[in-house]
């Protein structure tokens, strides 16, 4: 009995360690499938994910003033988006106050590290990607889908090592993987920095090679024949203007191996390669200037707004509403009497263009664009005796190069046909002092003679989310009702390539190298603008480079004309007393005089604008960014740049 | 799987049979008056019979040989008793549950407390319930040694209702919550109702190793209530209560004049015409003139004072020989102070366990909770109370919040439409829902053999499912035509929004343990073997839409404007193995072991092996003690040293190579393509991060148990913290970074304790203990930090120094006059003391060279987003025949607060300030006159700056915190027996209680709860409850 009682329990026990042991075993518990991962023999076979890959490259690609970019942005950071825009000469910032924002109108210089970029983790995978194509075997990779996946890589590494080029001078070239051995010496791993000119050769170099395998013709959006050419244009365009314009220093940028500094002797070359690829695509007939709208100003907006039949358009990042891909871009620049929601720290009115871009539109006639008859601001008898008494706030910028009113939003404009209230006060005459005094209001005020006091739009001195120079952002907005709201946002396309400046990068080229046929390239751009033919009978430096700040004017060219030209450091000297580094604002005033012939009439106050506390200041130190130190630890032979 | 083997148990052969059965029997008495105590439960714990008390206190029941009989009885000591060869057992009780024959649930089973080696806090559900929490951290604090809690200690917590306090056990982190044996989330432990909780427990060092992965930063372990063998009692309780904020700085916003007045001065202080008239502003200064009128907009957004709160709660317990169980339902329900706003919870517990043949128990716990969150869907970031309280600043107090103040137009003339106080309504900003359904069942099987072996395997399954949806309504707002006494549209909110979320988690864990216990003469042995393994799953999906109208909730298709889905899951597997040994309820020792794997790390490094030990030495029951020092009637030395794994730094399939897909998102060709991106290198160094506990402690108890205290000194370390090898330098121009490994450690050492006093003269009885909890986190080593100079190092190293210390300015005065300014030899604002005016703040040159630049920041503060490194808590209670008074107290010091943003800069993002900050301001006597006399305040003068020298970080903007809170004040009256009788009730309770009625601290300049932490002030301080309640037993 006891016996079988036993025998019983050593069952029960080994019936409940085999049922645990049973579990024990189960090695495959702590094995779980990932959803979201794709292993290498499902990527590389698949042509569909390969794009996926292209796709996420695409993306990364350093640009430096788009419609994206990260919320703060700080001083460094090679990829920055548009809020930038206010941290140069072409606006200046009118959104919220914090300070993570507010930075760039009292930026007391740019630092060193501005625009700094060492994004070889792109590249990185750009090589992993063509090493694996290369060697992939799969019935799916034919020859001609890899030798065309492999192209368009070539061409987003060229991209790519231009983007370094033009912000921290020659950096090393590297096309394959490097592969750590884990033997804890790495040092057979450490390249140095290639020249500056070596960079641009094999950019060249590059772009030269895959032309006929890139296929995508007609793309928009990947690249294509004429988009390798265009970047060829733009980067040859660089490569040649750096070549000269660095010796005409007085000190000129060099370092001794050549990772920055371009031989003089070498500029007719670069300006010849880019010449050429600007010719290729004017002549290929694929691309004409956008010139739809009879209404040449509308007609400008809507070449970058429009995108079905835009044939101007060589590359651009895309946007879609309907299949979520969209920017808040419209919402946070939208003017004030205009914006629908307010969500997060975003509002409206974030980018006020300065006076300095609008005057640098010239008038129909070719005369320089200052604007006539304005006041001082000073609210004295002295600094009222210029003003003109204008009919109507918008009689001041009659006769404009048209391209003013596609690009800005002026007082007495109307967006979206939505008229729009920009008036800062009214001067009311002082019989007394003989003179007018100034008054102004909150936004939406009356004075007490029943009319505006201060308009919707403002323009306020320092108010956030409304105006602070007397002008708003045009080109880009999207006059969509719902653009505007966080829900739906914009999904206006952000040009990165476009025939307009083609044209401008020809004439320049063609001017360098003292061709005849500069001009012609250049009046081509005039004429959409409302120019006529053949207005320019004769080039200069000046002129060819007034009409890139108008014509690309908040493209992401301004700050690196400048550098490549080299006059940053002159335009934006630090200075007070310098028109070109400081804000200006223009403020729109309605005159209070019954009686009196002036009365009803507007008046405007030019003065540098109060939110904007800092001249900007470039260094020469700022030609070329500089090379962090973590870059510098972990690869002694990488050499310094100039001045840091 | 589970239910194969829970059969596998059930069907185990029926082997109990041939045991011999007797009875044992005896008397139950109250230690204190000797007289027997009727309906005191007793169990037999191998047999799992169960008998109960008579009126005389006496007992019968059946029993196997060596039987261990449990004695319980409410507010009495427990005790175990290992039965010998007798048949009579007779058990004086004694009275008061902190004593040390109390059982204390610890990892894998329950121990007497005077064998307890390891550092454990508990708490039971009669201290519990004293609360008017709605959370259970919430009803935790202050009461136990060795927990540390603060509403909370991140930028985006706060103390709104259904929001629950933030529990550290010695700060080491979040802990690892166990309900009923199973690891479960902290909503889970949050939002359980605190009237099923039997016990809390609290494992703070190597005792909480033996629960092994997520165990390292101690555990808390929840029992919920179980029946009894006795009559069906049945249990209601409820009580109705006013809330109130305790404080908020924001609460009297500047009026119009007093806005205007100072912005006016901030013109003037830098250098600017001022631009508002003196005969406008003397209009705001008399307020009477039509346009004219100021608003305290704090008032219509906190708009629902004494806000409602209340609760009800039944439940039903009893048994049977075989069965027991314990059913309940609750509901708690809390208003916010701001109208359209409520947090609603229903609690469904059933607990229910039977034996099914001899030896052979199964059982279920079954809990359901439906929790609500309703809210008016205010626009702007996304959690609609900050942008309420956004409002009341943002809001000018010139902005009338109606046109015309006609509550039936949103006023469109305002500054800022969307945080205008009048549009936070159900009606006009639209609703949002949000709601969790949580299911969870235990169901386990326990076997017991004749020769005290334990067989048990539980099965847990939870489905939690949250409903997020959420209408943000367009509305317009207006503006009064006074001319023809009309309203005209005006602007309005343009961006409507649907969003519908769902998540399901579905969790899983099975358990089997084995576990044995015997006593042999003086030794007693006990030992428990176990295998468990959980996983889970969650899925996430989201909808947007942008509904065209506001009355319609339904999505169309043509309308959506967003979707994505996320997934994640989790699993891991562990074999636990733990003896106990005791010499003559003298010396004890506890060995304890885990082998721990995990899905997260590359297969030859998931798992990890967790060893502990400790041990105790009762010295009082050694002879010497007992004869000398009689007043002693416990002293107890405790060690421990044990580890556990922390999972740390490694995201789940980082030792895997390929590609992530989903990694943005990019249009090629009129197209969205998905991304996909190659990862970088695989991670496959990387495992288990140790955490290694020591502890010394002491258990003291004097003069019969009226003073019990125990102590504790500890240090928890953490090693092999993730971190790169970056003595390797790779270059940058590789591409990737070398993957992390196991490299750095920090530690959180401390000291911890509790006193409590127990005592009755005649009728009155009172209990006050105090506890105190000091721990405070120290990085040790870090992997081979480098500095580029010696400031640099000063700066910024971390390694051996305490961390959360916080570097910035020191204040040594303000400047009294433009004097004092132009004679100052040091360059206070980095710009030649050109900006500084009278009141401006004056910093020390720490460094003596005459510029305050960065080289003159030094350590101003503890961490700002901690706990307290020192939190400390008081408990009492007395009680006089029928009436009854609780106090409880609870405090913190050692953290910091730093004003920032609305709580520094005067017009903070154009927006109002508070009362408090623009007032007492230097300022000149006359706005107009730049040469008028200079007016000291407390705050420098006003500028709209914030760069400004004055608002540099410093030690002016930031408060190291100390508090001390009347947590709670109760006070009762049970209705005496011969009342209550006559309703056939057991006992009936009265009682009012106010909760944090009173607190003392150092922010009262700035009206700001001493536990909250986001620098800007604006979150949902601490309620002030005043609550009317009842308990009935039937």
């Amino acid at each position: 009995m006891k016996y079988l009682q036993m025998k019983s329990i050593y069952k029960g026990i080994l019936t409940f360690l085999l049922v645990t042991s049973g579990f024990s075993c189960d090695k495959n518990w702590l094995e779980r499938e990932p959803e979201n991962l794709l292993t290498d023999d499902q990527l590389w076979t698949n042509p569909q994910l390969i794009l996926s890959t292209i796709a996420d490259y695409y993306s990364r690609l350093p640009r430096h003033t788009d419609f994206e970019g990260p919320y703060g942005c700080g001083s460094a950071g090679g990829y920055c988006g548009w809020k930038d825009y206010a941290s140069y000469d072409e606006a200046m910032w009118s959104g919220v106050s914090n300070f993570d924002y507010e930075f760039r109108n009292s930026l007391i210089d740019y630092p060193f590290n501005r625009w700094s970029l060492w994004n070889y983790d792109l590249i990185r995978d750009i090589n992993l990607a063509i090493d694996n194509i290369g060697t992939v075997v799969s019935p799916k990779m034919t020859e001609k889908i890899k030798a065309q996946f492999i192209a368009e890589l070539r061409f987003l590494r060229a991209f790519n090592y231009f983007e370094l080029v033009k912000r921290m001078g020659g950096v090393p070239i590297i096309t394959e993987q490097m592969i750590y051995n884990f033997e804890g010496d790495p040092s057979y791993l450490q390249k140095t920095r290639n020249s500056e000119e070596e960079v641009y050769l094999f950019i060249e170099s590059e772009l030269n090679a895959i032309l006929n395998d890139l296929g995508n013709t007609d793309s928009k959006t990947r690249a294509n024949r004429n988009t390798a050419l265009a970047l060829k244009s733009r980067a040859m365009l660089y490569a040649g203007s750096l070549a000269k314009y660095n010796n005409l220093m007085a000190a000129p940028i060099i370092l001794p191996k050549g990772e920055v500094g371009i031989p003089v002797a070498r500029a007719a070359y670069f300006y010849e390669s880019s010449l050429a690829a600007s010719d290729a695509i004017i002549n290929s007939g694929a691309y004409q200037l956008y010139e739809t709208n009879p209404e040449r100003g509308q007609n400008f907006y809507e070449a970058f707004t429009a995108k079905t039949g835009n044939r101007e358009v060589i590359q651009a990042i895309d946007y879609s509403v309907s299949q979520g891909r969209r920017h808040l871009f419209t919402l946070e620049n939208i003017p004030r009497s205009l914006r629908k929601d307010v969500e997060n720290v975003s509002g409206s009115s974030a980018l006020s263009p300065s006076l300095n871009l609008v005057e640098s539109f010239e008038y129909l006639d070719g005369s320089n664009g200052a604007l006539k008859g304005v006041g001082t601001g000073s609210n004295t008898a002295a600094g009222q005796t210029n003003w003109i008494f204008y009919n109507s706030p918008n009689e001041i910028f009659a006769n404009k190069d048209a391209r003013l009113a596609g690009t800005i939003i002026f007082p007495g404009s109307s967006f979206g046909g939505q008229p729009l209230q920009m008036q800062a006060g009214v001067y009311v005459w002082n019989a007394t002092t003989n003179k007018y005094d100034r008054f102004e209001g909150g936004l939406n005020t009356k004075y007490t003679d029943g009319g505006v006091l201060t308009g919707g739009d403002g323009p306020l001195h320092n108010e956030n989310y409304v105006s602070a120079t007397g002008f708003y952002l045009r080109k880009y907005l999207d006059s969509s009702p719902a653009a505007a709201t966080s829900a739906v946002r914009s999904d206006i396309w952000w040009v990165q390539f476009r025939l307009g400046e083609i044209y401008l990068n020809a004439g320049e080229a063609a001017f360098e190298l003292g061709k005849a046929n500069a001009v012609t390239y250049i009046n081509r751009v005039r004429e959409r603008a409302g120019f006529g033919a053949n207005s320019l009978k004769t080039l200069t430096t000046d002129r060819i480079r007034n009409e890139r700040k108008v014509e690309l004017a908040f493209e992401d060219h301004r700050v690196w004309d400048l550098r490549r030209w080299r006059i940053a450091h002159e335009v934006w000297d630090g200075t007070t007393t310098n028109p070109d580094a400081n804000i200006y604002a223009l403020f729109p005033y309605r005159i209070v005089r019954p009686g009196h012939p002036n009365h009803g009439k507007y008046v405007f106050d030019k003065f540098r604008s109060s939110r904007n506390t800092r001249p900007r200041h470039f260094r020469d130190g700022n030609y070329y960014s500089q090379i962090s130190q973590t870059v510098i630890n972990n690869n002694p032979r990488i050499t310094r740049n100039p001045f840091h | 799987m589970a239910w194969v083997m829970l059969l596998g148990l059930i069907l185990l052969p029926q082997i109990s049979s041939a045991q011999q059965g007797r009875e044992i029997s005896g008397t139950v008495r109250d230690l204190a008056d000797k007289s027997g105590m009727p309906g005191v439960n007793v169990q037999a714990k191998t047999s799992g019979t169960n008998a109960v008390t008579d009126n005389d206190g006496k007992y019968t029941i059946k029993v196997v040989s060596s039987e261990v009989l449990t004695f319980s009885y409410v507010g009495y000591v427990t005790q175990e008793i290992v039965l010998a060869q007798q048949d009579v057992l007779n058990i004086d009780l004694k009275f008061n549950s902190e004593a040390l024959d109390e059982v204390v649930v610890v990892g894998y089973g329950t121990q007497r407390r005077a064998s307890v080696t390891g550092a454990v806090s508990a708490i039971s559900s009669e201290k519990l319930l004293q609360t008017s929490a709605t959370t259970t951290a919430d009803a935790l604090v202050g009461k136990m040694q060795g927990l540390t809690s603060r509403s909370t200690n991140s930028y985006e917590g706060d103390a709104r209702p259904g929001s629950p306090a933030v529990l550290q056990i010695r700060n080491m982190g979040d802990p690892l919550f166990i309900i009923d044996g199973i690891p479960q989330s902290s909503g889970q432990f949050n939002n359980l109702n605190v009237n099923d909780i039997e016990n809390i427990s609290i494992l703070k060092d190597a005792s909480a190793s033996v629960y092994g992965f997520r165990a390292a930063n101690g555990v808390v372990l929840v029992t919920t209530k179980r029946g009894r063998n006795q009559t069906p009692q049945v249990n209601i309780n409820g009580y109705y209560g006013v809330q109130n904020l305790t404080r908020f700085p924001f609460e009297t916003p500047a009026n119009a004049y007093l806005f205007h007045l100072t912005r006016a001065e901030s013109q003037q202080n830098r250098g600017l015409p001022v631009t508002m008239s003196a005969a406008e502003l003397e209009k705001w200064r008399l307020g009477t003139e039509p346009g004219y009128q100021s608003f305290n907009q704090y008032d219509y957004v906190v708009n629902n004072p004494n806000a409602a709160q209340y609760s009800a709660n039944a439940s039903v317990s009893g048994g049977s020989e075989k069965t027991s169980y314990y059913f309940s339902a609750g509901h708690v329900n809390q208003d916010f102070v701001l109208k359209g706003h409520n947090f609603n919870r229903t609690n469904l517990q059933s607990n229910i366990q039977t034996t099914i043949a001899k030896g052979l128990t199964i059982g279920t716990q079954l809990s359901y909770r439906i929790e609500n969150r309703d809210n008016v869907a205010i626009p702007g970031r996304e959690d609609p109370i900050w942008n309420a309280f956004l409002g009341a600043n943002s809001s000018w107090p010139m902005d009338n919040p109606y046109a015309n103040s006609n509550p039936n137009y949103i006023n469109g003339n305002v500054r800022y439409l969307t945080r205008l106080p009048s549009t936070y309504t159900k009606e006009i900003a639209g609703w949002q829902k949000d709601v969790w359904n949580s299911a969870t069942g235990n169901f386990f099987a326990e076997y017991v053999f004749p020769f005290r072996l334990k067989a048990k395997a539980t099965y847990s399954h939870s489905y939690k499912q949250n409903k997020f949806d959420r209408q943000r309504y367009s509305y317009d707002a207006y503006r009064y035509v006074p001319d023809s006494d009309t309203y005209e549209v005006y602007g309005g909110f343009n961006s409507p929004l649907r969003n519908r979320n769902r998540r399901e988690i579905q969790e899983r864990f099975v358990q089997m343990q084995v576990s044995y216990d015997n006593a042999f003469k003086d030794h007693y042995l006990s030992a428990v073997m176990a295998y468990e393994r959980s996983d889970s799953d969650d899925t996430y999906t989201t909808v947007q839409s942008v509904p065209p109208i506001n009355d319609n909730n339904l999505i169309n298709f043509v309308d959506v404007n967003d979707v994505t889905t996320t997934w994640a899951t989790n699993a891991r597997a562990s074999v636990i193995g733990k003896i106990n040994y005791d010499y003559k309820g003298r010396y004890l020792l506890e060995l304890l072991g885990r082998y721990d794997g995990s899905y997260l790390y590359a297969p030859q490094k998931r798992w990890g092996l967790f060893p502990g030990v400790s041990a105790g030495w009762r010295i009082s029951e050694e002879a010497f003690m007992r004869d000398k020092l009689s007043f002693l009637s416990d002293l107890k030395l405790r060690a421990s040293w044990g580890q556990a794994g922390r999972e740390e730094g490694v995201s789940p399939w980082g030792y895997l190579g390929g590609a992530t897909y989903g990694s943005g998102e990019y249009m090629l060709d009129g197209n969205v393509v998905v991304g996909a991106r190659p990862r970088g290198l695989p991670v496959t160094n990387l495992s288990w991060v140790t955490s290694t506990s020591k502890n010394l402690g002491i258990d003291l108890s004097l003069f019969e148990n009226k003073i019990t205290a125990q102590f504790d000194i500890f240090e928890r370390k953490l090693s092999g913290l993730p971190a790169s090898r970056y003595d390797v330098l790779l270059p940058s121009e590789v591409g990737y970074n070398l993957p992390a490994e196991n490299l750095e450690s920090e530690a959180n050492r401390g000291v911890e304790g509790i006193i409590t006093y127990t005592g009755k003269k005649g009728d009155f009885t009172y209990s006050v203990g105090v506890n105190a909890t000091l721990s405070r986190r120290k990085i040790l080593d870090r992997y081979k930090p480098r500095f580029g100079n010696s400031w640099d190092e000063y700066r910024n190293a971390t390694a051996n120094r305490w961390s959360g210390v916080n570097f910035g300015y020191q204040v040594i005065g303000q400047f009294q006059s433009m004097q004092e300014i132009e004679n100052y030899t040091i360059n206070n604002d980095g710009q030649g003391n050109t900006t500084l005016l009278p009141g401006d703040l004056i910093y020390k040159d720490v460094n003596g060279d005459g510029l305050i630049n960065d080289l003159d920041q030094r350590p101003i503060g503890y961490g700002l987003y901690d706990n307290p490194i020192l939190g400390f808590g008081l408990t009492s209670s007395f009680g006089y025949k029928n009436i009854s008074l609780q106090v409880d107290l609870a405090g913190g010091t050692m953290y910091s607060f730093n004003q920032n943003l609305e709580m520094r800069f005067p017009f903070q993002g154009g927006h109002n300030s508070p009362e408090w900050m623009l007032k007492d301001r230097w300022h000149r006597a006359d706005v107009y006159d730049n040469n008028s006399e200079w007016i000291p305040g407390k705050y420098p003068a006003i500028r709209e700056n914030s760069s400004h020298s004055n608002y540099r970080n410093s030690d002016y903007w930031r408060t190291n915190v100390t508090y001390l809170r009347v947590r709670r004040i109760e006070v009762g009256y049970a209705i005496p027996k011969k009342w209550t009788e006559k309703a056939r009730m057991k006992a009936a309770r009265l009682y009012v209680s106010g909760t944090n009625l009173f607190t003392f601290d150092n922010l009262s300049h700035i009206e700001l709860d001493p536990e909250l932490a986001m620098e800007s002030g604006l979150r949902y301080p601490s309620q002030k409850v005043i609550n009317v309640g009842f308990n009935l037993t039937f």
